[in-house]
C-alpha cells in the first residue's frame, strides 16, 4: 500500500515535471582564439600583430637592382627616381670597402598614400612635417647589408612640381625602446650630419622644365626630404573612436592633410581605447583613415573633417578588398 | 369507423396520388446545407463534451442490450409443483428476467406427471414487479410442492423482497383470496443477499414456484394455451421474471482520473528526395524529453468482468531540438563610456554606441512540443477481489486535435519553426486513430475509491507528418497510467 502511494506520488510529480515549460535557449560561444572576438587593447601591439601586418601588405613594391661598388652607378627606378652611388661607396658594417658587385633595393613613398601603405606618416615625434618624398634604400653584399662609405654622399633625385626651399634631409628612426618590426615606434628625425635637400630645376633632352630635390643623403635606409610645418599655428588634439572590434592591434588611423603633404598616424590610448594625436593645426581640412585588418578580413574607414578644437570623430570601418583599399590610397 | 378503418381509407385513396415538388424546393435545401457546421464544430467545447456523452451512453446502452439478449437464452428451467414443498417456503419473490421461447417451466401439481412445455409458447410477461403468490388454502392443490428440477442450482437469484400480487385470470391483479386468482408462489431465497452458487447450496436455498390457475385461459395476451381445471398439468411458457442466468447484474459506474508519466519513440521514413545524411543531421539534433498523459475516463461495467472506458485524455511528447551551426557571427550593440584627458583638468566622457561583432559556435535548444487531445474507447476484463483487482484492456483512441510547437531541420540544414499557426505544414491537425492496449492493477484505499496502476502502449496507425512532407514521422507511445477510480454509488445499482 505504502509503496503504491510512493509510485503514485513519484508518478506525479513526474508528470508535472515533464509538463513544466521549459525554456529554449540560444547559446552563442564565441571562439577562444579568433582575433574578431580579441578586444583587448595594449600597451604596445606585438610585432605580429594584425596592424604589423598592414605595411606588408599594403608595402610599395621595391626596386632591385644591383651595381659595382667600385665604379658606382646610377640607379633608375619608378616616378623618375634617381639614386646615384659614387665610386667605392659602401663598407661593410665593420668598416671593411666593400668591392664587386652589391644587390640595391629602393623604396620610393612618392604619395601620401604611399606613407600609409609603408606606415611611414610625416611626423617627428609628434610634430608634423611635410614631406617632398622619402626613399628607401638597402644595399646588401653576399645577402649582409652594408653601409655608406665614410665622407661618400648618395645623391637621391626626387621630382617635384612645386619644390619647397625648406626641405630639409630627415633620417628614419626605430624607437629603441619599441619593438623590432613595430611600426609604433618609427619617426623622423633631422639628420645631424651635412646632408642637405637642393631643389632643381632644369630642362631634360625632350626639352621639357623638370624640378625637383636633390638629396645628399650620408645613410642608407630609409631618407626623407621635410620640414616642420608652421609651429605658430594655433593647434588642438584629435580623438577618433572605433567600435568595440577594432583595437590598437589591429587597426591603425591616419589623418592625411588635404592641401600639403602631411600624414599624421594617430596614437592609442589604452586608457581611453581611443586614438588621437596633438598639434593638429586648426581650420586644416582632413581625411581620417583607419586601416584594420582583423584575421583574414581588411576594413576600411574615411571620413573628412575640418579640424577644430577638440575634435573628436568615430569612424566605422567595413570590410574591404586588398584592392579596394590599395585604389583608395592610390588616390589620395 | 375504427381508426384504422379510417386510415385505410385515406390509404386507399391517396395511396397512388403524386404532388409536384415546389419549384423552391431545392433553394430550401441548399439553404439549409449551407448552415451545416465546419469540420471542428466539435472545437466548441459544450459540443465535444455532448459528443463524448452520447458516445459513452450509446455504446452502453448498445451493450446492455447485448448483454439481454444473452439471458433470453438462458437454459430452460423446469418447475415441479408440490404443495408439500418440503424445506422451500411459498413466499413471493421479486423477478427481472424473462424467459423466453427456450425457456421450459413444466408444473406438477397432484404429483401428475410432468408434461413439457410446448416450444412455440411464447409469453412475453413482464413481471417486473410482480410477485405471484402460492395461496394453497383457495386451492385443494396447496400441497403441492414447488421444486426445481433442473440445474437451479447453478442459478444465481437474488430476493430479499417477499411482495405479493395475486392476478386474475384474466391478468387482472386480484384480491387475495379471490377464488379467480392465479396465485403462483415462486421462491424464496433463504440466502439473503448472498448470490454465490456455492453459499447457495450450502444453504440449501431453493426456490418455489407455485402456479395455481384456472382452466381458462390466464390471458390471451400472455398465455396461449389452456391449462387443466385440476392443475394436473401446466404447460407455461414462462412469462416469469426469471434471474439472469449468470446471476445479478453488476451496473456500476466508475470515474477515473489519471495521469501517466510517458516514453515516446519517433519513427521517421524518409521520401524520395530526401537524403540519408539529411535525416541522420535530423535525427542527432532532436532527443526525446519526456512525454506525459493526463484525463479523465468514465468506465462502466458490462456483465461481471467486462468494462467498458471512455473520456478524454490531453497528451504532450517533448522534444528536445539542439543544433550547433559554425562560424555564425553576432552583432551586440554597445555603449561604450570613453574618459578623455585631453589636458590636464580638461577630462571628457564620450558615450560611444557602437555594434560588436564576435564570431564563434551558436547552440540553438528549443523544447518542441507535440500535443493532443484524444477519445480513448478501451474495453476491459476485471477480475480479482475486494482488495485488488487486475484488468486486461483494450481499444481505440481517436484523436480529436493534435497541434505542434518548435523548431526542426528543414532539407537545407537550416532551421525552421513550426507552431500552432505554421505547424499544418508540416504536421497534421489530427493524426487519426491509434490502437490502445494496457494492463491495469486497482487496490482499494476507500469504501468508493481505489488507486491504479496502468502500464499501457499506445500504436498510432497513421503518419503525423503532411503529405507534402519530404519524410513521414509518426510517435509510438509507452506509459504507465497512475491514477484514481471513484465508484459513483448514486449511479451503479444492481439490476
Amino acid at each position: 500500500m505504502n509503496a503504491m502511494k510512493k509510485l503514485f506520488y513519484i508518478s506525479l510529480a513526474s508528470v508535472l515535471m515533464i509538463s513544466c515549460a521549459k525554456e529554449n535557449s540560444d547559446v552563442f560561444v564565441p571562439y577562444a582564439n579568433n582575433p574578431l572576438n580579441d578586444t583587448v587593447w595594449t600597451a604596445e601591439p606585438l610585432a605580429t600583430a594584425s596592424v604589423n601586418q598592414l605595411g606588408e601588405l599594403f608595402s610599395v613594391a621595391p626596386k632591385l637592382d644591383s651595381f659595382e661598388v667600385v665604379p658606382g652607378a646610377t640607379i633608375k627606378s619608378t616616378h623618375d627616381l634617381e639614386v646615384t652611388f659614387p665610386p667605392a661607396s659602401c663598407n661593410a658594417p665593420n668598416g671593411t670597402p666593400v668591392t664587386g658587385r652589391v644587390k640595391v633595393e629602393i623604396i620610393y613613398l612618392r604619395t601620401k598614400g604611399d606613407m600609409i601603405r609603408a606606415a611611414r606618416p610625416t611626423t617627428s615625434f609628434n610634430r608634423l612635417l611635410e614631406s617632398g618624398g622619402a626613399v628607401y634604400i638597402k644595399v646588401t653584399k653576399d645577402g649582409q647589408e652594408v653601409v655608406p662609405a665614410p665622407n661618400k654622399t648618395i645623391i637621391i633625385k626626387l621630382r617635384d612640381a612645386n619644390p619647397n626651399s625648406l626641405m630639409k634631409v630627415f633620417y628614419g628612426e626605430q624607437s629603441s625602446t619599441s619593438t623590432p618590426g613595430n611600426n609604433f615606434g618609427f619617426t623622423w628625425v633631422p639628420a645631424p650630419d651635412s646632408a642637405r635637400v637642393v631643389p632643381f630645376q632644369r630642362q631634360d633632352t625632350s626639352g621639357s622644365i623638370i624640378r625637383g630635390y636633390d638629396l645628399f643623403s650620408k645613410r642608407f635606409r630609409w631618407v626623407n626630404c621635410d620640414y616642420f610645418i608652421d609651429s605658430t599655428l594655433p593647434k588642438t588634439r584629435i580623438n577618433t573612436l572605433l567600435p568595440v572590434n577594432f583595437t590598437n592591434s589591429n587597426s591603425s588611423v591616419y589623418a592625411v592633410f588635404k592641401e600639403q603633404k602631411i600624414v599624421v598616424r594617430l596614437n592609442s590610448e589604452v586608457s581611453s581605447r581611443t586614438f588621437f594625436t596633438i598639434n593638429m593645426p586648426l581650420n586644416k581640412n582632413i581625411t581620417l583613415i583607419a586601416l584594420s585588418k582583423i584575421g583574414d578580413d581588411l576594413f576600411l574607414a574615411s571620413k573628412d573633417f575640418l579640424v577644430v578644437p577638440n575634435l573628436t570623430t568615430q569612424l566605422s570601418p567595413e570590410r574591404k578588398t586588398k584592392q579596394q583599399i590599395t585604389q583608395f590610397l592610390d588616390a589620395l | 369507423m375504427t381508426d384504422n378503418a379510417f386510415d385505410d381509407f385515406f390509404k386507399n385513396k391517396l395511396s397512388d396520388h403524386s404532388s409536384p415538388v415546389p419549384a423552391d424546393m431545392w433553394d430550401r435545401i441548399q439553404q439549409k446545407g449551407g448552415n451545416r457546421r465546419g469540420a471542428f464544430w466539435w472545437k466548441n467545447s459544450a459540443w465535444l463534451f455532448l459528443f463524448i456523452a452520447a458516445f459513452s451512453v450509446g455504446g452502453i446502452l448498445v451493450l446492455n442490450k447485448k448483454d439481454d439478449s444473452t439471458k433470453l437464452t438462458a437454459p430452460g428451467i423446469v418447475l415441479k409443483h408440490e404443495n408439500n414443498a418440503g424445506n422451500q417456503k411459498n413466499t413471493g419473490v421479486q423477478s427481472k428476467s424473462v424467459i423466453g421461447k427456450t425457456s421450459k417451466i413444466e408444473l406438477d401439481r397432484h404429483n401428475t406427471p410432468v408434461v413439457p412445455t410446448n416450444s412455440t409458447d411464447n409469453v412475453a410477461m413482464t413481471n417486473r414487479t410482480g410477485v405471484v403468490k402460492t395461496d394453497p388454502s383457495s386451492s385443494d392443490e396447496g400441497s403441492h410442492s414447488n421444486q426445481f428440477r433442473k440445474k437451479t442450482t447453478e442459478k444465481l437469484f437474488s430476493s430479499g423482497n417477499k411482495t405479493k400480487t395475486t392476478f386474475h385470470s384474466n391478468g387482472q391483479p386480484a384480491k387475495a383470496g379471490n377464488d379467480d386468482a392465479i396465485e403462483t408462489a415462486i421462491i424464496e431465497n433463504t440466502a439473503e443477499n448472498d448470490y454465490s452458487l456455492s453459499t447457495f447450496n450450502k444453504k440449501h436455498a431453493s426456490i418455489l414456484l407455485a402456479v395455481a390457475m384456472e382452466e381458462k385461459p390466464f390471458s390471451s395476451m400472455m398465455i396461449n394455451h389452456e391449462l387443466s381445471e385440476h392443475l394436473k398439468s401446466y404447460h407455461l411458457a414462462c412469462s416469469v421474471d426469471c434471474p439472469s442466468a449468470r446471476g445479478p447484474q453488476k451496473n456500476d459506474w466508475y470515474i477515473e482520473v489519471f495521469a501517466s508519466p510517458d516514453y515516446a519513440r519517433k519513427t521517421i521514413i524518409k521520401g524520395s528526395n530526401v537524403s540519408d545524411d539529411f535525416l541522420k543531421r535530423k535525427d542527432s539534433t532532436e532527443t526525446f524529453n519526456g512525454a506525459f498523459t493526463a484525463g479523465i475516463r468514465i468506465s462502466k461495467t458490462l456483465g461481471e468482468k467486462l468494462m467498458i472506458k471512455s473520456g478524454v485524455q490531453f497528451s504532450q511528447i517533448n522534444e528536445k531540438f539542439s543544433y550547433k551551426t559554425e562560424n555564425e557571427r553576432r552583432l551586440t550593440t554597445v555603449i561604450t563610456i570613453r574618459t578623455i584627458i585631453r589636458s590636464p583638468g580638461d577630462t571628457v566622457l564620450i558615450r560611444d554606441t557602437s555594434t560588436v561583432e564576435q564570431i564563434g559556435y551558436r547552440v540553438k535548444t528549443t523544447y518542441n512540443r507535440y500535443r493532443s487531445i484524444d477519445i480513448p474507447v478501451v474495453i476491459g476484463y476485471e477480475w480479482g477481489n475486494e482488495k485488488l483487482r487486475a484488468s486486461v484492456n483494450a481499444g481505440v483512441i481517436l484523436n480529436v486535435h493534435s497541434w505542434q510547437r518548435g523548431e526542426m531541420l528543414d532539407t537545407s540544414l537550416s532551421t525552421v519553426s513550426f507552431n500552432k499557426t505554421t505547424g499544418g505544414q508540416v504536421f497534421k491537425q489530427n493524426i487519426g486513430l491509434g490502437v490502445y492496449a494496457g494492463f491495469s492493477v486497482f487496490k482499494k484505499v476507500g469504501s468508493n475509491m481505489e488507486i491504479f496502476g496502468e502500464p499501457y502502449i499506445r500504436y498510432n496507425i497513421s503518419n503525423m507528418t503532411n503529405d507534402k512532407n519530404p519524410f513521414t514521422q509518426k510517435f509510438n507511445v509507452a506509459g504507465l497510467n497512475l491514477g484514481i477510480r471513484y465508484k459513483l454509488s448514486a449511479m451503479g445499482q444492481r439490476r
